[in-house]
């Protein structure tokens, strides 16, 4: 976590109001950061879990795979934006695979899928440990160095990521309430025997929503790879936490999306300033439960599919 | 010309369809009445394929769709409005009307028909509202213009006056025929409303047990001793 004491560019406020300012700015984007990245881990989750009934244990290792595909291509000497456009295609190719191999056979078997994704899981995890080896592998961002922020400096390859973040889940929104294929995929999730009595070919949509769910988990995993330590088993912490995400911000809209991502990336990155990440992930665990119990439809309610 | 042959069908081990033959003509409303469990329902689903037949075949002109999921014989021309209308309740009118062309997809869809705002200028006015906001009428009305968005040769109407106050009811009674004569649509009307079906109807089968036991003009079906024999009223 970056954490910077008064810059130069500051010197006439005092030293007192400065930190503070800088504290609080400082968290916040450290809290965007992880926001971002459990939005776009978790949408693709709220399309299987949410709207599929599908529930993807394999799910993070489409985050895996994503942060492997810009270490394999710098490897080989590529930049990391080529990496990064790799990433959200791997993470499609394995998804697509998935979906085809194994979840569309298991519509109706909801504890067979959790079983079949899980040794799924199991076995990308160990295959990229046989192909890429042990140990963490090094991922460098494409811009090193910070941005000046008038009240805190931070790292300028943050702020790009929540950028790209921001954008992707802006035009998945506009493909959902935009476009033909948007139609379809809200037609099929409000009453799929219904959709399939207009001509829409329903097996194809979910293929495809599946699809692009891990496509999006494979680019969260692109973008965090240099500020992560990758290794075949970093998906399993992406996979709780967007679980806590989909079924605390509730299921079938963007907004729950958001408010789930708010309420447990903000939570995780203000306490882990105060204590142990592993406390911290505790008591957002224990929020989590607490808000579920409350709102058991999620915070975010009601809102347009 | 849709046909039926010797059609049967059932949920799990239960049979409830026991060898249907029907055929309905281009243009021609046939009416399918019958006590409650009789089987009418599930026709409708089982040529629309919701349901799969466990014997038998359903055929499209000189297609066999027997075998062919849901999406396909809608796009083969079968439009199915379901008991309870099947709107997408979250979707505008307009959205809903949209996504009732993708069954034309394959034939020449030119998106959505001006002239069925000729039947239900409702649809029009309400063009941009929530399709659940809709009363239980203007929705059935949805239903149907949704379903003529397909630009189909079949209609299966379920139970279009389920929950509808009388005057749409009546305006219902008079739409049917009228859509069937001009755009040469075969339409099957399952309804409970004997009013309505006998008014609509070009033809009456009375559905028992999962056969047809009774077949004739709706004139035949006004005498009350048959009716009551026949449907226990």
């Amino acid at each position: 976590m970056p954490r910077r004491g008064c810059s130069s560019a500051c010197a006439n406020v005092s030293p007192v109001r400065l930190d503070a300012m800088d504290f609080v700015i400082t968290t916040l984007l450290n809290a965007l950061t992880l926001i971002s990245i459990l939005m776009l881990v978790g949408l693709g989750l709220a399309i299987s879990f949410g709207l599929m009934n599908v529930t993807n244990l394999a799910h993070g290792e489409f985050v895996t795979v994503g942060a492997f595909a810009v270490y394999f291509v710098q490897s080989m000497g590529g930049s990391f934006w080529l990496g990064l456009a790799a990433a959200p295609i791997a993470g499609a190719v394995v998804g697509c695979i998935l979906e085809f191999a194994i979840i569309r056979h298991l519509y109706s078997r909801p504890v067979s899928t959790v079983l079949a994704t899980w040794g799924v899981s199991l076995i990308l995890q160990q295959g990229l440990e046989l192909t890429f080896g042990l140990g963490a592998k090094p991922v460098t961002p494409p811009i090193e160095g910070t941005l000046d922020l008038v009240f805190t400096v931070y790292p300028a390859y943050r702020l790009i990521l929540i950028g790209i973040a921001m954008l992707t889940l802006l035009g998945v929104v506009l493909l959902i309430s935009r476009t033909s294929f948007g139609l379809d995929i809200r037609t099929v999730i409000q009453n799929r025997e219904m959709a399939e009595g207009v001509g829409i070919n329903t097996r194809r949509t979910y293929a495809i929503a599946f699809t692009f769910g891990a496509a999006i988990a494979g680019l969260a995993g692109g973008l965090v790879a240099p500020l992560a330590i990758v290794l075949p088993q970093m998906g399993v912490n992406y996979l709780a936490n967007a679980f806590f995400v989909v079924i605390v911000g509730g299921v079938g809209s963007i907004g729950g999306l958001v408010a789930g991502s708010v309420f447990v990336g903000g939570l995780t990155s203000i306490l882990n300033y105060q204590i142990s990440p592993s406390l911290a992930q505790a008591i957002v665990l224990l929020a989590a439960i607490v808000a579920v119990r409350l709102r058991p439809n999620g915070l975010f309610n009601g809102a347009s599919r | 010309m849709l046909r039926t042959l010797a059609v049967s069908a059932g949920y799990g081990l239960l049979p409830v369809l026991n060898g249907i033959d029907l055929s309905v003509a281009p243009g021609e409303v046939v009416g399918l009445l019958g006590r409650n469990g009789a089987g009418k329902t599930t026709l409708l689903r089982v040529i629309a394929g919701a349901l799969r037949a466990s014997g038998g075949a359903v055929v499209l002109g000189d297609k066999d769709l027997t075998n062919a999921p849901a999406f396909r014989r809608a796009r083969a021309g079968i439009a199915h409005v379901p008991q309870g209308r099947g709107i997408f309740n979250q979707l505008t009118v307009r959205q809903n009307l949209e996504v009732g062309t993708r069954a034309a997809k394959d034939r020449g869809d030119s998106g959505i028909p001006a002239d069925i705002f000729g039947y239900f200028p409702i649809l029009r006015e309400r063009e941009a509202q929530i399709a659940g906001t809709l009363s239980g009428g203007q929705q059935q009305m949805l239903a149907i213009g949704r379903a003529l968005c397909g630009l189909p040769s079949v209609l299966l109407l379920d139970e279009p006056s389920e929950g509808i106050q009388p005057n749409i009811v009546q305006s219902i009674a008079e739409l049917v025929p009228r859509i069937a004569r001009e755009r040469g649509i075969a339409i099957v009307l399952v309804e409970q409303n004997l009013d309505l079906v006998l008014k609509a109807s070009d033809r009456c089968l009375v559905m028992e047990k999962g056969r047809i036991v009774h077949e004739g003009a709706p004139e035949a079906f006004a005498d009350e001793t048959l009716l009551k024999d026949l449907l226990a009223l």
